[in-house]
């Protein structure tokens, strides 16, 4: 067998895998019980509860991952080594383990004071955005800052050369110069905190019209036996995702495996 | 006017010390140095974007050495010309202009429509710079960097990355402008045809150093060391000692052949005293030939064989061996000389050292 030959067998394997998987959904899929647990007022919150939940954990993943992508990739500060390597602790981390590190931060002094004080997450819908939150923030960084590494620093030397402060600079050049890669880590980090589950599910539970996403459903109705809903959920959340990366492809975007 | 007064920079791997030189307003100063001299950081420290270790910048003896680089207008010209690729060239040029909230009243407006007139670029306003040549990338860059009216331009090798004829037009373009708008400029480039073309003054950067200043004529024809007469294309070097010093006449033994050589003596030369171990060069472009039938006795005369003829842009380069002791002496011919001596390699030729051309450099 030639070697290209061999290569290109991989790939098919590994696709003949993931498509094996999903043909064994259509043993339980019946397009009437779709339609019927589809439009539920349960699966129907759990849906709205998954969007809205993704999509303010990528919004403030951003908001923040931006301007510290920013700094890690233009400036040398203490510490940056560090912190570039505690960005990954999400990927090397089980979302479990990461869900229940959350859990035991609120157990503290500092946590219980938060929780007292300013916002309760224990088993809240602000517990699924912190731990979605937790679990996008540093991969959304770290996407934005290899967008941001691809720019060269001399186009903002220029930009300061003819009179823009560092800000506008990073405001008229930079920052359209890398929207792609920006939106490409915003797309990303949307289908990742969709699918989340470890984190969510030790935060905030697994309530039912309460801190239900779509993934907490999946596990909920497999471990009632209902197959056929959680085949009907599964389709959802694939939907999503695959919907979100082809509109990744379509625009033309770079993506990144680490995601 | 502009003044570097003894800056110091240091980086990983390159250090640069002393850096002193003075633009005057509507001047052109090259900063010549071979590639790796460090000659775009000393740029780029001028611009603001590095801190120097030491020494200052100053513009009319206020110090600007610490501010930032949008507070000094020495608009920045790199290389590869760095236009924003996301904005059209008419962006590109209107943005120092916008990006510090200035009023685009009607003399900036004739401003930068003069600018993009005289550049020739005022049919290319609405593309992109992805979609032009490198003569027109260099020509808005210029135009982006005019349309502010910098205190300084600083230009980091503005031909290097042009083919010959695109290299030739936009240095007219360039001196077209400078004549029109009388900017001050300071200009690194490797390429001493290039910086003698575009300026007016003229800095040797070697090994982190300042090594002379001055006009053409005085860097090409007195070089202050050894570095900067190689540097600068005197690649025949020899050691030698003063014999003698009569008025405007210096004879000097030429160590490898032991032959008397004479010099021309200069007011810059006055540092010469007999006895002195120096060295002394001459441009291969300054060696001349006799020909056959004019053979003659006398000074600074000399036989060589003709080893080999290497053909250049314009001219060729001969290589020659003394027939004494076989010192390797290189010789430049414009082409329609070299076709009337009707010479080969493996010929015997008379050279002549002409002593108005020969360079007397310090020893040490």
């Amino acid at each position: 067998m030639s070697f290209k030959n061999l290569v290109i067998g991989c790939a098919v394997s590994i696709f003949a895998l993931y498509a094996l998987l999903l043909l064994s959904l259509l043993g339980f899929f019946e397009a009437r019980g779709f339609t019927e647990t589809l439009l539920s007022g349960r699966v129907l919150f759990s849906i709205r509860l998954s969007l809205i939940a993704a999509t303010i954990s990528t919004i403030l993943s951003v908001a923040i991952g931006l301007p510290a992508a920013y700094a890690l990739s233009r400036y040398e500060f203490r510490g940056k080594q560090l912190i570039d390597t505690v960005l990954e602790m999400p990927m090397v981390l089980s979302p479990v383990s990461l869900g229940a590190v959350i859990l035991i931060f609120f157990n503290t002094r500092p946590g219980e004071f938060i929780q007292s004080h300013v916002m309760t997450f224990v088993f809240e819908v602000s517990g699924i955005i912190l731990a979605q939150f937790v679990t996008t923030a540093g991969i959304a960084t770290r996407l934005i800052k290899t967008s941001l590494d691809e720019i060269p620093l001399r186009y903002e030397a220029v930009a300061r050369s003819l009179g823009a402060t560092p800000f506008h600079a990073f405001l008229t050049v930079t920052m359209p110069l890398a929207r792609k890669g920006i939106l490409a880590a915003a797309i990303l980090s949307w289908a990742k905190a969709m699918g989340e589950f470890g984190a969510t599910i030790m935060v905030a539970g697994s309530m039912a019209m309460k801190t239900e996403t779509i993934p907490i459903a999946i596990f909920m109705r497999l471990a009632g036996a209902d197959i056929g809903g959680a085949v009907v959920l599964i389709t959802i959340l694939l939907a999503f995702g695959m919907g979100v990366l082809s509109l990744v492809r379509f625009l033309g975007l770079p993506r990144h495996d680490q995601a | 006017m502009i003044k570097l007064n003894k800056l110091s920079i240091r980086a990983p791997g390159f250090a640069a010390d002393d850096i002193s030189l003075t633009i005057r307003p509507g001047e052109v100063h090259a900063l010549i140095g071979p590639s790796g001299a460090g000659k775009t950081l000393v740029l780029e420290t001028i611009a603001g974007l590095y801190r120097p270790h030491s020494g200052n910048i100053l513009i009319n003896d206020q110090d600007v050495t610490r501010h930032p680089p949008e507070q000094r207008a020495f608009a920045y010209v790199p290389q590869d010309t760095s236009l924003f690729p996301h904005l059209s060239v008419e962006e590109n040029i209107l943005y120092g202009l916008r990006v510090t909230h200035q009023e685009i009243h009607s003399d900036i407006e004739q401003h930068v429509q003069r600018l993009t007139e005289r550049l020739n670029i005022r049919n290319l306003l609405d593309r992109l710079p992805g979609k032009l040549s490198g003569g027109e990338r260099q020509r808005v860059a210029l135009a982006r960097a005019l349309a502010i009216r910098p205190r300084l331009l600083l230009l980091d090798e503005p031909t290097s990355a042009l083919d010959p004829a695109i290299k030739e037009e936009t240095c007219y373009f360039f001196k077209e402008l400078h004549r029109e708008f009388r900017f001050s400029a300071l200009l690194v480039t490797h390429n001493f045809e290039e910086a003698f073309f575009l300026s007016d003054i003229f800095s040797i950067l070697i090994d982190g150093r300042i090594r002379q200043t001055g006009k053409r004529k005085e860097v090409l024809y007195h070089p202050r060391d050894v570095d900067v007469a190689r540097f600068l294309g005197v690649s025949n070097l020899f050691k030698g000692s003063i014999i003698r010093i009569k008025d405007d006449e210096v004879i000097l033994s030429w160590e490898e052949t032991g032959e008397a050589i004479t010099a021309k003596r200069t007011f810059r030369d006055e540092w010469v005293t007999e006895g002195m171990d120096i060295y002394w060069g001459i441009r291969p472009e300054d060696v001349h030939i006799i020909r056959g039938e004019h053979k003659r006795v006398g000074e600074n005369l000399l036989y060589a064989n003709l080893l080999a003829v290497y053909s250049g842009k314009n001219s060729y380069n001969l290589v020659t061996r003394l027939t004494s002791t076989g010192t390797v002496v290189k010789i430049a011919l414009r082409d329609t000389v070299l076709h009337r001596l009707k010479i080969s390699a493996g010929d015997l030729l008379q050279i002549h050292l002409i002593p108005e051309t020969i360079i007397l450099l310090p020893s040490g």
